[in-house]
């Protein structure tokens, strides 16, 4: 992509780490094929989980499932209201407080003001956050980051949820309670997707499975087979540099 | 989703200033002490009555912070904007209007300055001075395409904010905005051909009782077909690269 040590990137690299995905266009500028042929349709009712190793292409494909990576090929339709926690921030103001981004964020999310002011509370106790609410988001520590934005994500009924690795180890208890959320909006039809590299986490939370390797759609099924796929092609080679050169 | 950026820019200027004391007020202290001080001494170089100088120089100040800001502000629109377009689809003109209302609500903090010179100089205020709103709708509409256009070739090649920092202070000294054009012969093309100029004109002149000419109001017009032309043109082409761009 742009800003990269593109200059010192050769065409032999190419070939042997990335599976041809990344090399240099006509013009000698760094070009990443972060997604290629994937093709899939989810459902009512789908709990997708999304696995890969890193740089498989999973945080891409849920950005252009969220609308904010146009694909530059092929077209992608997403019929519903979406909500997603992908990482970086999840899209809250550190210089704002926990109060205020609750507003902004259901703004961003195309809520009315006078719905905000209405779950605001539910918001707000789902979180757990407490007297941190009206202090500015800057202070958190990333697990109440994830909270607070998963609260906000969550609190307006959307019809598709796309959620981006953020349950880190440790945060047992909110797990929990996201996990209960995360079904019953499920059995309310509708679609959640979230993408992990912890299995158990998949396994618990989804339903089915798509399992992604540099770019492309390996395997796609019931998540307890699609998982142990993706352990099977762990095992197998470790790292992603020698072995597979299928480019 | 005018509450969106709405609220983005209310709270732009409510960061700004959530720890200092007089908060956006400082804004408008600075404007004023640049206004004293030079306006004091400048009008004496310029040969022009203080009454008449102040007024003059106060007003195109005023109106050229805006116009310098909505110009380099746009250059950073997107690239602020980072955070929330990773996040969430939103459509990508939310960024311009937030930083164009983010700028009104300054120069309504710098318009008591104006009032305080124009009650202290005792100007004359006609039924001219209704054309200031018009030209300042007219700077607001071009606002909306340069920020376009400016915030998808600054998002692309990150030293366009550079080039027009220093763009912007040479500009300022060319652009009749604290020295009068009456002060040099005829109509030089440098004034006149200096499409800032008329943008600046359009407010000012109202302001202090001129009716515009019909050239400013045929240049600023013209500027703003063409402008909108190019401005979306550019932004149809290249608006579902920003995101790749960040």
């Amino acid at each position: 992509m742009l800003n990269a040590e593109h200059r010192s990137l050769r065409r032999a690299l190419m070939h042997v780490t990335s599976g041809g995905r990344i090399g240099l266009d006509a013009r000698k500028r760094a070009v990443v094929r972060a997604l290629r042929g994937l093709s899939f349709e989810f459902f009512d009712g789908d709990r997708v989980g999304l696995i890969g190793r890193n740089g498989a292409g999973k945080s891409t494909l849920l950005r252009v499932l969220a609308g904010i990576y146009h694909p530059t090929s092929g077209e992608c339709v997403v019929e519903g209201k979406v909500a997603s926690l992908l990482n970086l921030g999840f899209g809250l103001r550190d210089d704002a407080t926990g109060y205020e981004n609750i507003r902004l964020s259901g703004l961003l999310l195309g809520i009315s003001m006078a719905d905000i002011e209405q779950r605001a509370p539910d918001i707000a106790a789902f979180s757990e956050l407490g007297e941190h609410l009206a202090l500015s988001v800057g202070t958190y520590s990333a697990g109440m980051r994830t909270r607070l934005a998963f609260s906000i994500a969550t609190a307006f009924e959307p019809e598709i949820l796309l959620i981006d690795e953020v349950f880190g180890a440790g945060d047992a208890g909110f797990l929990h309670k996201a996990e209960k959320r995360m079904n019953d909006l499920v059995t309310a039809a509708r679609i959640t997707v979230f993408a992990s590299h912890s299995t158990s986490l998949i396994e618990r939370l989804c339903d089915k499975a798509l399992l992604l390797e540099e770019g492309k759609s390996v395997m796609g099924g019931p998540v307890t087979e699609v998982v142990r796929e993706y352990e099977r092609r762990l095992e197998e080679s470790p790292s992603l540099t020698g072995s597979r050169g299928d480019g | 989703m005018w509450r969106v950026w709405s609220s983005l820019a209310w709270h732009d200027i409510l960061t700004r200033y959530r720890r200092s004391t007089i908060g956006p007020f400082w804004l408008t202290l600075s404007v004023a002490i640049f206004v004293t001080a030079l306006g004091g001494l400048y009008h004496t170089l310029f040969r022009m009555d203080v009454s008449e100088y102040m007024p003059f120089m106060t007003a195109g100040l005023v109106v050229w912070t805006l116009m310098s800001a909505f110009l380099l502000e746009s250059c950073v629109i997107f690239v602020e904007g980072d955070p929330i377009i990773k996040q969430v689809r939103l459509p990508l003109t939310v960024f311009v209007f937030r930083m164009i209302m983010r700028n009104l609500i300054v120069f309504l903090h710098n318009l008591p300055i104006l009032v305080v010179v124009f009650l202290v100089f005792q100007v004359d205020l006609t039924w001219k001075i209704v054309l200031a709103p018009i030209g300042l709708a007219f700077l607001c509409l071009n606002a909306i395409w340069a920020g376009l256009l400016i915030g998808v070739v600054s998002t692309r090649y990150r030293d366009v904010v550079q080039v027009m920092t220093s763009l912007l202070q040479v500009v300022f000294f060319v652009t009749p905005v604290f020295w009068s054009p009456t002060l040099l012969q005829g109509r030089p093309l440098i004034v006149e051909g200096n499409v800032l100029y008329h943008f600046l004109e359009v407010v000012r002149g109202p302001l202090l009782g001129q009716v515009p000419s019909t050239l400013t109001y045929g240049i600023v017009s013209g500027v703003t077909v063409v402008g909108w032309t190019a401005g979306l043109l550019m932004f149809q082409r290249f608006r579902n690269r920003i995101a790749y761009w960040l």
